[in-house]
């Protein structure tokens, strides 16, 4: 049989972290919870092969399976029927930044979001991203300014840009 | 934009992802949940892969020696076997007949045996474990080796625990079998033992049966297949999910529509390969990588599938191939009833 120990104790120790990095994808705790039973899952069946990374896999398989199932459901993606208000600049305080910031982040593309999770949340560097999600270093750059560059016209964080506010509406359409 | 706004909206992102991932989830018992679904995903890949048989590289013979083994006894023909209640072990599965098998109430003991005396190395062993604790499992041994570890469920279902029909003598030795003379098998029902090597359970009783058995192979034909399904569809078949850092390398066929004997697939060989097998009805696929069986796929039900891996290339089961060297994979079917039934999806990393 198979050598599975410490699969237990890891489920029970690292589980929390990666449900939050779970729902900071989905942003939904149903949808959070199922992606991280299914990461375990599959780190069950792998653990014998997982030598001393098991958290990486998992968080890989956690970013990997979210970017594939919305990349599935973005084939019957449905578009807002109403655009958003137009980010304005107006001295808009720290607080209210981060309020602006979650909805932002919920109209970004799949990766581009999982990109910004690993990097701001897991503190990765964009090497240790390019690896969880299986791409090129270059990717990982330009998918992180793509992004930030969204969250600033969408949220007026870091100066606004009315003409840029409309582009990352149209390419925020949500899964 | 500069640095300063950059940093500060990387600022603002860590707050945001440290506020709302705080709130409270669901409070849920997730490991009972992962172990459920392990089971359901062991069953599913046991319950087609069982049947398969990933045969070394550069052994014609081991393939032939399966399919004449087939071809054996001839038995009387049988009808579909009727449903089984909970607990209780279906005399047809996965391309075998029931030979033996052990039943315990699990409301009076928490174990059983079965002795049995094994005249071929083409066995599989069966179980199924249905109880209302769902937290519970069912852990076998044989000879005292450890064997099998499956989950309980209320309708507990019937799954292959171990084994296969392809002729793994070292496999059963390894376990203290030897044909003609008495092997045991010895379950036990509990709650896991956390921090064990091996899996383990304390025993607990529970409302419901468990069973434990060992099937022998059947010849394809004469093997009880279920009529197909009023909403059968041609691109029915089971979905699998392979290793993450596995990329597909290339496809041969495609359900319902082109047929995989058509074409070949050259590719070059990665450091590892999957094999993924798809089917919409039963019957029996061989997939072959230049022109030497690698991968014997036997499907008994409607829409189901093999998978094979992962294998690293060059070793025992793909000995005689190397990574980088290109490769040509083909595909022989038998007994499909139905057009473009196959289909053939290499993974490789």
């Amino acid at each position: 049989m198979a050598d599975r120990t410490g699969y237990d104790e890891f489920v029970v120790t690292r589980s929390p972290r990666l449900l939050r990095v779970a729902y900071l994808l989905t942003r939904d705790w149903g949808e959070a919870e199922d992606l991280l039973q299914t990461a375990l899952m599959k780190a069950w069946f792998a653990w014998p092969r997982l030598d001393d990374a098991p958290e990486a896999y998992v968080r890989k398989i956690i970013a990997t399976t979210f970017v594939s199932w919305r990349r599935r459901l973005w084939t019957r993606e449905v578009t807002h029927g109403d655009l958003p208000d137009a980010a304005i600049a107006d001295g808009t305080a720290t607080v209210d930044e981060r309020s602006r910031l979650w909805p932002a982040l919920g109209r970004l593309p799949s990766r581009q979001r999982a990109v910004l999770v690993l990097r701001f949340f897991e503190d990765m560097t964009e090497a240790q991203v390019a690896e969880t999600l299986g791409c090129s270093i270059g990717t990982v750059k330009s998918q992180t300014s793509k992004a930030l560059a969204k969250l600033r016209a969408d949220t007026a964080i870091g100066g606004p840009d009315v003409a840029s506010a409309q582009v990352a509406f149209e390419g925020g359409v949500t899964a | 934009m500069t640095m300063t706004d950059d940093q500060r909206l990387a600022d603002q992102l860590r707050a945001v992802f440290d506020e709302h991932s705080a709130g409270v989830a669901p409070l849920v018992d997730r490991r009972a949940a992962v172990a459920r679904r392990i089971t359901r995903h062991k069953r599913v890949r046991t319950l087609s892969a069982m049947a398969a048989l990933l045969v070394v590289v550069g052994s014609i013979a081991g393939v032939l020696g399966v399919r004449d083994h087939r071809a054996g006894p001839v038995l009387p023909a049988v009808t579909p076997s009727p449903t089984v209640s909970p607990g209780q072990l279906p005399k047809y599965q996965n391309g075998g007949i029931l030979m033996a098998s052990a039943t315990i109430d699990a409301s009076r003991q928490s174990s059983g045996s079965l002795t049995f005396t094994p005249e071929s190395w083409d066995m599989i062993v069966g179980d199924s474990c249905a109880v209302i604790d769902s937290n519970m499992w069912l852990v076998a041994k044989v000879n005292g080796h450890s064997f099998s570890g499956s989950g309980c469920s209320p309708n507990g279902g019937g799954g292959t625990a171990g084994g296969s029909f392809g002729q793994h003598e070292q496999f059963w030795r390894n376990l203290g079998v030897e044909l003609g003379a008495p092997s045991t098998i010895t379950f036990q029902i509990g709650i896991q033992k956390t921090g064990q090597k091996d899996l383990t359970v304390k025993p607990r009783l529970s409302s419901g049966l468990v069973s434990v058995g060992v099937y022998s192979p059947v010849p394809f034909d004469q093997y009880p297949l279920d009529p197909k399904p009023s909403d059968w569809s041609p691109t029915d078949s089971t979905h699998f999910e392979v290793d993450p850092g596995m990329h597909q390398v290339g496809q041969v066929g495609e359900l319902g529509k082109s047929d995989v004997e058509q074409g070949d697939l050259t590719v070059t060989l990665p450091k590892h390969l999957t094999i993924l097998v798809r089917v919409n009805a039963p019957g029996i696929v061989t997939v072959f990588i230049d022109g030497t069986p690698v991968f014997d796929c036997g499907s008994y039900g409607w829409g189901m599938g093999c998978e094979s891996g992962p294998v690293a290339v060059g070793t025992e089961q793909l000995a005689g191939l190397k990574t980088g060297q290109l490769a040509t994979f083909s595909v022989q079917t038998e007994h499909f009833t139905e057009p473009n039934a196959v289909e053939v999806v290499v993974y490789g990393d």
